[in-house]
């Protein structure tokens, strides 16, 4: 008994960690034994690392990195139901632009957008446009936010006119870039037009 | 009480005493290495009594084994270190635990789905830091608890022996009708 004390106690000393037990943290972040496989967005021995790739179809979009280019956002109304999409920023992709018109007739009417991103790369933003171009509204912190595990999550509610076109940027938004070798995500985004309350 | 040594040896030594004229003289050293006889006893002299016989050596010797007792000042110092190690030792237990606490908080047996954040790290850290700890501080509990089972047996006081040489010298005394017989033992 006493022997399996002492075994217990030596023993209890070092972390073992499983392979795939968590996903990875910010900049890639994983327990020293492991490193993060950037496909699957978990920490796994060296040995089964992957580099970074985009889901499949998240790309077709390209190239969407101008509001003019951007994939357009179709058939919204009013008061809207959610337009959900995944979208990714390979490495050497600066930017996705999705643009949208807003209905004519709505008396008054708001965007909600919603990004959530891997928390293991580099953090994104979401940027509303006029149709000029002009820089309207950034994200900030969700209300009520709950993100998927290992993910970030990011709003952007404005008030808009009714028969506007917009755009919206989604890009890098700095820092947490693993030093530079991170910097790529993939995110889900969510667009939705409301009566404002 | 001098009689009362008197009177036991006139029951004890009886035979002895009896079998005096008996024994063979002294035998001379059989080597050099010999210790040489203690010196002979003056003639025993007893108010009312008349020495009739010198004092003789008797065949065996008494051996008086003794042990010492530690000095308190060995027994304070080997209480310090045995209870410095104790304490080490215990300080090396709170670390183990401690280690083994922050340990098991990021040794998941399945998949958490969760992210690996800076206070994972802290507790992965923490695990690793604490098991050094526990590491250091047993190993100078056990030296200090070795060093003090050590001193323990090289300071042990030991035993002191003492060898007695008795002799008895047996006494006559005349009395009214009679005479008593009687010896006194020396050592």
């Amino acid at each position: 008994m006493r022997a399996l004390f002492l075994i217990v106690l030596v023993a209890g000393c070092s972390p073992d960690v499983l392979s795939g037990a968590y996903l990875c943290g910010p900049n890639e972040a994983c327990p020293e034994t492991q490193a993060c496989d950037e496909p699957t967005n978990s920490c796994v021995v060296p040995s089964r690392v992957s580099a970074f790739s985009c889901p499949s179809g998240t790309e077709n979009t390209e190239p969407d990195n101008t509001q003019p280019t951007g994939t357009v956002i179709a058939n919204l109304e009013c008061v809207s139901s959610q337009y959900s999409d995944a979208g990714c920023l390979a490495p050497g992709d600066a930017q996705d632009w999705l643009q949208f018109t807003v209905p004519t007739g709505c008396p008054a009417v708001e965007v909600e957008i919603r990004i959530s991103y891997k928390v293991a790369f580099e953090p994104l933003q979401v940027v509303l446009h006029d149709a000029t171009g002009a820089q309207l509204a950034t994200d900030t912190a969700c209300k009520n936010s709950d993100p998927g595990q290992g993910e970030d999550v990011r709003c952007l509610t404005q008030t808009i006119i009714s028969g506007g076109s917009y755009g919206i940027e989604i890009k890098a938004a700095g820092g947490d870039d693993c030093d530079g070798a991170c910097q790529f995500n993939r995110y889900t985004i969510a667009v939705q037009l409301a009566t404002p309350s | 009480m001098r009689l009362a040594w008197i009177l036991l040896g006139s029951l004890v030594a009886t035979p002895a005493f009896a079998a005096e004229p008996a024994l063979p003289p002294p035998a001379p050293p059989p080597t050099p290495t010999e210790p040489t006889p203690p010196p002979a006893l003056p003639l025993v002299t007893m108010p009312g009594m008349t020495p009739e016989y010198p004092p003789q050596s008797m065949r065996k010797d008494i051996v008086v084994t003794t042990d010492r007792d530690r000095d308190s000042k060995n027994i304070a110092i080997l209480a310090s270190i045995a209870g410095a190690g104790a304490i080490l030792a215990g300080v090396g237990v709170y670390y183990n635990l401690d280690s083994q606490d922050a340990a098991n908080a990021v040794s998941p047996r399945m998949p958490t789905g969760a992210a690996w954040t800076a206070d994972r790290q802290a507790d992965y850290d923490r695990a690793h830091e604490s098991g050094v700890k526990a590491g250091i501080f047993y190993g100078l509990g056990g030296a200090a608890l070795i060093t003090a089972t050590v001193m323990f047996i090289v300071t042990a006081p030991g035993s002191e022996t003492t060898v007695i040489h008795p002799h008895y010298a047996p006494t006559v005394a005349p009395t009214p009708g009679g005479a008593m017989l009687g010896g006194t033992w020396s050592f």
